[in-house]
């Protein structure tokens, strides 16, 4: 520290920075040149923390989160989580800031590295509801806001026959319960396509009710529910391939074209200029950032997180021609520079084939076996689950 | 350590270590207490603490109140190993937290020093490496600046601002968000 009255050694205030959460961080480069070292060197706000890739496997009533670093092919970290019932199974809801959003019968949001967990109550169920969410829960998602250091976790009511016009919004570190949100667009939380996506402080998803439309509500103060053209026009409403995506820090859209023996799929991305949100925001422009062929082999995990920095990760399940079987499946990540780049037109669009050249192994074997995996961005910190009051 | 003695006299005697802060003044503490710091207990390992240990950094005043700390916490580690040992039953399980509810209680008092001694604390906690004196120190003061703009931090810690306006403008442009 350098000044006159206080002296504390860098190992001390090391300490005490990692002790202040990540989205508090950044302020404190502003106090004196000392804290601003220190903190840029040892202790760095979140956006300036190193992305790790963290695959979650789901294994019916246990679920394993692998990290990985994003330099090396070793294994930073291994959890297990298991479903508190016999039929039940634990699903990871998102990351933000180092926490986990798991969703078993509650959601619990938890620090996998201090252990630091708090569960959320359950959503409220409107009485015509409550089957329907025994049957089929709805979809959550886990988002942060950044200028008002808030995390939210939204639940998303599967609607049936009759549509549902209100979100759940539970605030962490705020007022304690699930808050209603109306949501001003008929029919948009009718019939989801594939999970919500929160990046960027809103929470974003697909409805096909809603003709062609992606919602989003922001997760700020105000919470508006708002809707943007997708980047193309939905096949049909029974056309539920789509996926919603992040790349890098943005939104993204899967857009797949089937096809045999290869499927491809184009990646569009939203750019809001500016950025930041709120008020009076420049209007959202899709561009297609990239463009990646499928086989019955081989996918690319797209959801809920595309890249991780320089790569992307695909599945291949190797096929043994001669047993006519399918063998063990391997889980590979790829240079994203492999994948055809945006711009040009249809014609001469390059695709791009998973096992390509210059792919590497991550994950092999039974650990994968005939369990469904997702990927996220996962950065390691100490940061406490705010508490609500 | 104890076990070694020929008698009980003997095995207490043999379980006391005297420390010595700077300004001379000497304190008797047992063994148990004493070794939650790593450092007294790497001294008591290499049998080096015969005729008392200087801690030429810490003052009187600041050693009496990290022994204090040191103390309640001792009572509280040798708590927890007889209950994991011996005991499972729910009256036991409920004496525990409220031991645990205590231990929290006792922190809040005492972190509710000036500034100049918390600092103290810390350094104190930092030279003996006592890991939970120096988490809980150090988490006041992360507590303390959560939130807080950066000129309510030098003026709560006294600091002085040495960035140069230019450099300061630069941070304040990477991140515009954070000052809104």
């Amino acid at each position: 520290m350098a000044d006159g009255g206080t002296c504390l050694p860098d190992d001390v205030l090391v300490q005490i920075f990692l002790l202040v959460p990540t989205w508090f961080r950044r302020p404190l480069r502003l106090v004196c040149k000392g804290w601003r070292t220190v903190i840029d060197e040892r202790a760095p706000p979140e956006d300036n923390l190193p992305a790790k890739i963290l695959i979650f496997i789901n294994h019916g009533r246990t679920s394993r989160a692998l990290v990985f670093d994003g330099s090396s092919q070793l294994r930073d970290r291994t959890w297990t989580y298991t479903s508190s019932s016999d039929g039940g199974s634990v699903r990871m809801v998102g990351t933000c800031n180092g926490l986990l959003c798991l969703h078993d019968h509650t959601v619990t949001v938890t620090n996998p590295v201090t252990g630091d967990t708090a569960a959320l109550p359950p959503v409220q169920t409107t009485r015509w509801s409550q089957g329907q969410f025994a049957k089929a829960p709805g979809h959550y998602s886990f988002g942060f806001h950044r200028e008002t250091k808030l995390h939210k976790v939204v639940y998303i009511p599967r609607g049936n026959r009759r549509s549902l016009d209100a979100l759940q919004v539970f605030t962490l570190g705020g007022k304690a319960g699930w808050r209603e949100v109306l949501v001003p667009v008929r029919g948009a939380c009718h019939i989801l396509i594939g999970e919500p996506v929160s990046v960027a402080g809103a929470t974003y998803w697909l409805a096909a009710g809603a003709a062609s439309r992606v919602m989003a509500l922001d997760l700020g103060e105000d919470e508006r529910v708002t809707s943007l053209d997708a980047p193309t026009r939905l096949a049909g409403l029974r056309d539920t391939s789509w996926r919603l995506t992040k790349v890098g820090a943005s939104l993204g859209v899967v857009v797949p074209s089937p096809g045999m023996p290869l499927g491809r799929a184009d990646v569009w991305v939203l750019d809001v200029d500016g950025g930041g949100g709120g008020a009076g925001k420049p209007r959202p422009q899709w561009s297609r950032r990239y463009s990646v062929a499928e086989n019955i082999w081989s996918s690319w995990i797209v959801a809920p997180q595309l890249t991780h920095g320089d790569y992307v990760l695909s599945e291949w399940h190797g096929w043994n021609s001669a047993r006519w079987r399918k063998i063990s499946p391997e889980l590979h990540r790829h240079e994203v520079g492999e994948l055809a780049g945006g711009g040009g037109g249809d014609d001469g669009w390059r695709w791009q084939l998973p096992p390509a050249n210059g792919k590497q192994l991550i994950v092999s074997t039974e650990e994968l076996e005939g369990d469904e995996v997702t990927t996220f961005a996962y950065v390691e910190t100490r940061n406490p689950v705010p508490r609500n009051k | 350590m104890a076990s070694a003695g020929s008698g009980d006299e003997k095995a207490a005697a043999a379980a006391m270590i005297t420390l010595i802060s700077s300004d001379n003044e000497k304190f008797e503490v047992t063994e148990a207490t004493a070794t939650l710091s790593q450092t007294i207990r790497h001294m008591i390992e290499d049998g080096c603490t015969d005729g008392g240990v200087p801690l030429p950094n810490v003052t009187s005043k600041i050693l009496a109140r990290v022994i204090e700390y040191c103390k309640k916490h001792a009572t509280a580690a040798a708590g927890e190993e007889g209950s994991s040992s011996s005991f499972s039953d729910a009256a036991f399980l409920e004496v525990d937290r409220a031991f645990l509810e205590e231990l929290e209680e006792f922190d809040d008092a005492f972190l509710e020093v000036d500034r100049a001694t918390l600092f103290d604390l810390i350094l104190a906690a930092n030279y003996l490496d006592i890991k939970g004196l120096l988490n809980l120190t150090c988490q006041k003061v992360a507590d303390s600046v959560k939130g807080k703009t950066p000129e309510q931090i030098r003026e709560m810690y006294n600091i002085v601002n040495d960035l140069t306006p230019e450099e300061e403008a630069e941070i304040r442009r990477e991140t515009q968000w954070a000052f809104e």
